[in-house]
């Protein structure tokens, strides 16, 4: 019984155009921590899943402080929090995160092996480092003003060139990816769990005739535009008495309510954190979403998840975001951190309930483009031309100088 | 001797005082910043050899060499504290030199957390030397730390005695801060100190 016929007796998805080579084993490397939110967790961990369904067997390395829920997910252990590229990231490198990845690799006998953002001083750029074998690099950052130290570049240019293959999520990524490193790389988009989204319940907290205006992301990291949303919140409220704020993400609610006149705090619930059903809940209930990000955004994922709730998605004009709405009324546009407009923008489609729900209709037809379902055959038809069959990714023993000596003390025995 | 003479003596005495006074704080100040300038020699000297760290193609992985690399250059290329530029300015060049110290500090621990990750860079041509001077700058940015943070101590104690304070003896002296910043030095070290 070959391969696939096992995968279709278990009922899993096998649709799609199938690899000329078997190749069941996938490593996937995740450089950010798998307990915090962020648009490269969430896009393994769908890509992770996506691949499940279709029937190969996926682990999943991440740092994390907490025991991870899903069980391919493996802790590299904990991260460091740098500042770095503007932000605080949690980083994981130095010789002890090597050693555990050296021994994931080693343990896991993978076919592929695919590494997210390893241009980042990372977790990722630690495993393309210590390992051998068919590599397959996902870049997910767009870098308008990062100033990249050429001691940095030559660093990097010498350890991706082990990938076999690239990719980027966008085309700006793939322009900073050539223009850093010299690189080229094939755009697959970011996938999108549209059933995940579409199928939700609605919060149901919030009284029927309410307005729910939302807000996702940091509210205090200027780059999330949390502090252009609020200076926009008093006209909004002006106009629509019935309209009420949702803000969910981390950060300092106490000077994130600075932002905002007093009187208006009574209209503003702040959820924190939140999981991903109470995300797709939120964004179901949610009439009008708002992505006022300032910067940064590579993709916009988050549009394709309202999108696929069907909230109505106001953005700010990044390039990323026009992309992703496309030219077809998936969405409005601002300039970018002109709250006025975004205020107009919100008011109109609160008071226009026709339109607002074209766009969303249009919103959700553009986030299906986008689904998983269909992205995830890209990515495999990549790992099928970089797979060498019989071979299995291993450890790179020519990386340190412990392994140069082993190669050497070797070499002089024989 | 009649009362005005009295007077004069203690206002000679007084006066005596005060300048002494003066003279002490204006030393310690004086203290005060050599302190950070010797801490900012001894910075400058750790973040060149933490890029020749980055740039050794040595047992450390890419991700750490990158890292240390970003940061060291950040620290570095703050520079010299422009002195034309306003007290606002130069604070915050001030804070952003700090951070990337912070973070430099941070990124060499992680790169050099154990006794064996010093000796895998030993043992690569010219890690040794780099080793010897890392450690040696390291531990000397503490010392320089642990000084400076000294002369503020008694900078400040003076600063705050009610004397020098209702005479505002210091004049334009501005008031001396702590550095807070972590500099500790590797762990990967510790067993060669002593």
């Amino acid at each position: 019984m070959s391969e696939s016929e096992v995968i279709s007796a278990e009922g899993t998805d096998s649709s799609g155009p199938s690899p000329t080579h078997q190749f069941r084993r996938i490593g996937i490397v995740c450089p950010y921590s798998w307990d915090a939110p962020g648009g490269v967790q969430t896009h393994v961990r769908d890509l992770a899943h996506a691949l499940i369904a279709k029937g190969y067997e996926v682990s999943v390395l991440a740092p994390g402080d907490d025991e991870p829920d899903e069980d391919f997910v493996v802790s590299a252990g904990r991260a460091i929090p740098i500042r770095y590229n503007g932000s605080v990231a949690r980083l994981i490198f130095g010789p002890l995160s090597t050693q555990r990845v050296r021994r994931w690799i080693d343990e896991g006998h993978f076919d592929i092996l695919h590494v997210h953002e390893p241009a980042a001083p990372s977790l990722s750029l630690v495993a393309t480092w210590a390992a051998e074998g068919a590599i397959v690099g996902t870049f997910h950052t767009s870098n308008e003003n990062s100033r990249m130290m050429s001691g940095t570049a030559r660093i990097l240019r010498s350890a991706l060139e082990k990938l076999n293959g690239r990719i980027s999520v966008s085309e700006y990524a793939r322009e900073t990816l050539r223009e850093h490193i010299g690189f080229d790389s094939v755009i697959v988009p970011n996938g999108v769990d549209v059933a995940f989204y579409a199928d939700a319940e609605p919060m149901t907290s919030t009284p029927v005739d309410a307005e729910v205006v939302t807000f996702l992301g940091r509210v205090d990291e200027p780059r999330k535009g949390f502090q252009v949303f609020a200076q926009a919140m008093p006209a909004i409220a002006r106009e629509r008495p019935e309209a009420v704020f949702y803000v969910a993400g981390p950060g300092d609610v106490d000077s994130a309510l600075k932002l905002v006149p007093r009187s208006l705090h009574g209209r503003i619930h702040f959820m924190g954190r939140i999981s991903d059903g109470q995300k797709a809940a939120l964004l179901r209930r949610s009439n009008v979403f708002v992505a006022p990000n300032t910067g940064g955004e590579s993709f916009g994922i988050i549009l394709l998840e309202a999108m696929a709730a069907g909230a109505c998605v106001v953005a700010s004009d990044l390039e990323a975001f026009v992309k992703v709405l496309g030219d077809d009324g998936a969405g409005r546009l601002f300039p970018n951190e002109d709250f006025e407009a975004l205020a107009r923008e919100v008011i109109e489609l609160l008071t226009d309930k026709a339109v607002r729900e074209r766009i969303a209709h249009h919103g959700r037809d553009r986030a299906y483009s986008y689904d998983w379902n269909a992205v995830v055959n890209e990515v495999i038809e990549i790992y099928d031309t970089v797979y060498v069959p019989g071979e299995v990714v291993r450890e790179d023993v020519g990386a340190t100088a412990l392994g140069r000596a082993k190669l050497w003390g070797r070499g002089e025995s024989s | 001797m009649n009362w005005s003479t009295w007077a004069l003596l203690a206002a000679v005495i007084i006066g005596v005082y005060l300048s002494q006074l003066a003279g002490r704080l204006d030393r310690l100040h004086i203290r005060v910043d050599r302190a950070e300038a010797a801490l900012r020699a001894q910075l400058l000297r750790r973040a060149s050899e933490a890029i020749e760290l980055a740039a050794m193609d040595g047992p450390l992985d890419p991700a750490a060499r990158i890292t240390i690399d970003g940061f060291a250059h950040a620290a570095r290329d703050f520079g010299e504290t422009d002195l034309e530029k306003d007290h606002r300015a130069q604070r915050l060049e001030q804070a952003g030199r700090n951070e990337a110290e912070g973070e430099l500090t941070k990124a060499l621990q992680a790169a050099l957390p154990d006794e064996q990750s010093v000796m895998e860079y030993a043992a690569i041509g010219g890690g040794s030397e780099l080793m010897e001077e890392l450690d040696s700058t390291t531990r000397r940015v503490e010392l320089a730390k642990g000084f400076h943070a000294d002369a503020v101590a008694q900078c400040q104690k003076m600063r705050r005695r009610a004397i020098v304070r209702f005479l505002h003896l210091q004049g334009r002296a501005p008031w001396p801060e702590f550095i807070d910043i972590n500099l500790a030095q590797p762990t990967g070290f510790a067993h060669r100190s002593r």
